[in-house]
């Protein structure tokens, strides 16, 4: 008995459908399927020592999501978000993002880790070609820039840069520095040098100190004897406490500027109370200020804080920084990786919680000295001078 | 170079050398008596400020907090001795050395796990006075850093010179066998240096924390320099270890202020390099010396 042949007309329906399937399909393979989840890799320290911040991070990061997501995410496509814990472990870091990059439904990498461990990352960026967007507080994360890796936050050289303009501002024309003399410290010296010389200042003392040193007397009589205007106190965790508690016995009484890293809990103790800190001036970002820099700063700050459900602080502002100029680089490019990595490179004065977005082919830092504000500690908070 | 700036350098220098001379002491003293340089030595001054931190978070006064950190000195001075040295006490040299390395390690880790990462706070004995002495300003605190370490100096060697105790570490140091055979219980006395060897090294931490804070990693710095220090009394001589580790404290504090804060670890080390070369006798033998022992 003989097939019965199929009409031309359900012949052509089968050819076109086939077709359309086809182009579908294809562009699934760059897009992804049309409703099909849009996927990000994100790699944060949700254990360990680096938990303390990082964890911030990836909850900015899944707050964004969720406000993206109500408003319709990436051209109907939900934000899915897969989050490995690196356990503040370098290596674990590199076989999280190793994992993420080889998935290719994985559409970009959002990391909130340290910046050694960062660095360990970028290195490899290039190998999986994946957008990459990273906090991170070393200028070497962004400049020189790898193709695939793109920074978030203002670099280390940029703290330098605002608290010499600072000085300027004010009128100082001396300044004093203590440094730590590992890489980093030696670095911020360099730079505040570097920044400070530009701007009209002498420096009048470059004082270093190593990190298991519990006596700084020799380096603080020096900066005394020097009489800076303004001195720079780059010191951080047990360092920092000890040489805020010897140079108040040494009556150093300069207008000081101190890192913001060294401004911890474990500081405050161990100067004897918050109120001991009084005065103190340090260049913070406006993600920790938020509410009181304005326009779109404390805009986009709100926004944060009411997906997060609770008031943003600055880690969790930097994890929605993070997804915010992804999603601006995604809107401006057709999903792909290639496409993703292009638009970020094409960011300019992006507004963001932590100062506008711009990246260059030269330069992949992103947000600069307009991401900082010059603040005071004053009645047992900081309060932005400037 | 005024006084007031001198002062400040050497003073200052003075209070850190006090707890360096201590811990050189202990090194001195357990090398006397078993023979081993105890590379945990600065962390019994480590613990010794992390167990005062803590026990006072807990709400324990003072007196008791300090109190409980020297017998917990001892008690870990007293276990490493009996569970990591003892066993091996006929193994060579530096498979000894080599344990207590690994005890630092521990200590420290320990310290990190039950004391945190972050520097613990232990408040002045007499409050945050600070004081005009011959014109430095020093907390009340260097006060307490500078009779303890006297008074434990003092008793250390009233108990070497005037003690049947300490006749019996001295005459370990001299000659163990010899000291065996006179009667000398060495396994026992052994464990008895280590315990105050943990003791001191702990009450050293607990009065200098208040001026360098508590943390985990502060043994390490401790013992390079009291090392240092014990290297000066060749690990046999208390006296000359202590006024090694002292002196220390005032040469890094003093190259700081006058040469260079990054060099003053440079000089340190310096001046015990130039000590070994003098005491090797390469500058009375020169090149002689070096072709004699090679043939």
């Amino acid at each position: 008995m003989r097939q019965p042949r199929l009409s031309k007309l359900t012949r052509r329906c089968f050819v076109a459908g086939s077709g359309a399937l086809a182009t579908l399909a294809a562009s699934g393979l760059a897009r992804g399927q049309s409703g099909e989840d849009f996927r990000i890799g994100a790699i944060a320290s949700l254990t360990g020592p680096a938990a303390a911040f990082s964890k911030d991070y990836a909850d900015g990061f899944n707050a964004y999501a969720k406000a993206w997501n109500a408003r319709g995410g990436y051209n109907g496509r939900k934000i899915a978000i897969s989050l490995l814990d690196d356990e503040t472990n370098p290596v674990n870091a590199v076989n999280a993002f190793r994992k993420l990059a080889s998935d290719a439904k994985t559409g970009a990498i959002w990391m909130a880790l340290g910046s050694q461990t960062a660095l360990g990352i970028k290195a490899i960026a290039s190998e999986f070609k994946v957008p990459i967007v990273s906090g991170g507080g070393v200028d070497e994360l962004g400049r020189p820039p790898d193709a695939w890796f793109f920074k978030v936050a203002p670099g280390a050289s940029d703290f330098m840069k605002g608290t010499a303009a600072y000085a300027q501002k004010k009128g100082y024309k001396t300044i004093a520095t203590l440094n730590a003399t590992d890489a980093f410290g030696q670095f911020e010296a360099k730079m505040m040098k570097q920044f400070a010389e530009a701007a009209g200042m002498k420096l009048v003392a470059a004082e270093t100190f190593a990190i298991a040193d519990t006596n700084f007397n020799a380096q603080l009589v020096k900066i005394r004897n020097a009489k800076p205007d303004f001195f720079y106190n780059g010191s951080t965790a047990n360092p920092a406490i000890l040489i805020y508690k010897q140079l108040k016995q040494l009556k150093l009484e300069m207008p000081m500027a101190i890192s913001l890293a060294a401004v911890t809990a474990a500081f405050f103790q161990g100067i004897g109370g918050r109120e001991q800190a009084e005065g103190i001036l340090g260049l913070i970002p406006t993600g920790a200020l938020a509410a009181d820099v304005g326009g779109e700063v404390t805009r986009l700050h709100k926004e944060c804080s009411d997906a997060l459900g609770k008031p943003a602080l600055l880690f969790h502002t930097l994890g929605w920084d993070t997804a915010l100029i992804t999603e601006w680089a995604m809107k401006g490019s057709d999903g792909s990786r290639q496409g993703i990595r292009d638009a970020l490179e094409k960011a300019k004065d992006v507004p963001a919680i932590n100062g506008p977005f711009t990246y260059t082919p030269t330069d992949h830092i992103g947000q600069d000295i307009r991401g900082l504000v010059m603040a005071e500690f004053k009645g047992g908070k900081w309060v932005k001078i400037s | 170079m005024d006084f007031a700036t001198f002062s400040q350098f050497a003073l200052s220098g003075l209070t850190t050398g006090c707890i360096y001379a201590l811990v050189a002491l202990g090194f001195v003293l357990c090398a006397n008596v078993s023979g081993v340089i105890n590379f945990a030595q600065g962390e019994f001054v480590m613990l010794g400020g992390v167990a005062a931190a803590l026990l006072l978070e807990f709400g324990l006064p003072l007196v008791p907090a300090v109190l409980i950190s020297v017998v917990i000195g001892a008690a870990l001075g007293m276990g490493q001795e009996r569970l990591t040295l003892a066993p091996v006490r006929t193994s060579p040299a530096f498979i000894q050395v080599t344990i207590t390395l690994g005890v630092a390690a521990i200590l420290r880790t320990g310290a990190l796990v039950v004391g945190g990462k972050d520097p613990l706070t232990v408040p002045g004995f007499s409050g945050e006075t600070v004081l005009d002495v011959l014109q430095a300003a020093l907390p009340v605190q260097t006060l307490w850093v500078w009779g303890s370490t006297a008074s434990l100096l003092v008793a250390t060697f009233w108990l070497l010179q005037r003690t049947d105790l300490g006749r019996a570490i001295r005459a370990c140091s001299i000659n163990v066998p010899a000291a065996r055979l006179m009667g000398i219980e060495v396994e026992r006395l052994t464990l008895i240096v280590f315990a105050m060897a943990g003791a001191s090294g702990a009450l050293a931490g607990a009065v200098v924390a208040p001026i360098t804070q508590a943390n985990w990693l502060a043994g390490l710095e401790f013992g390079l320099k009291g090392f240092i220090g014990a290297i000066f009394g060749n690990f046999r001589s208390p006296g000359l270890a202590v006024i090694g580790g002292l002196g220390i404290g005032v040469v890094e504090s003093l190259a700081a202020g006058y040469i260079s804060s990054a060099y003053k670890d440079a000089v340190a080390y310096g001046v015990l390099l130039a000590y070994l070369l003098v005491r090797g006798g390469v500058f009375v033998y020169g090149r002689a010396s070096l072709s004699h022992s090679s043939s």
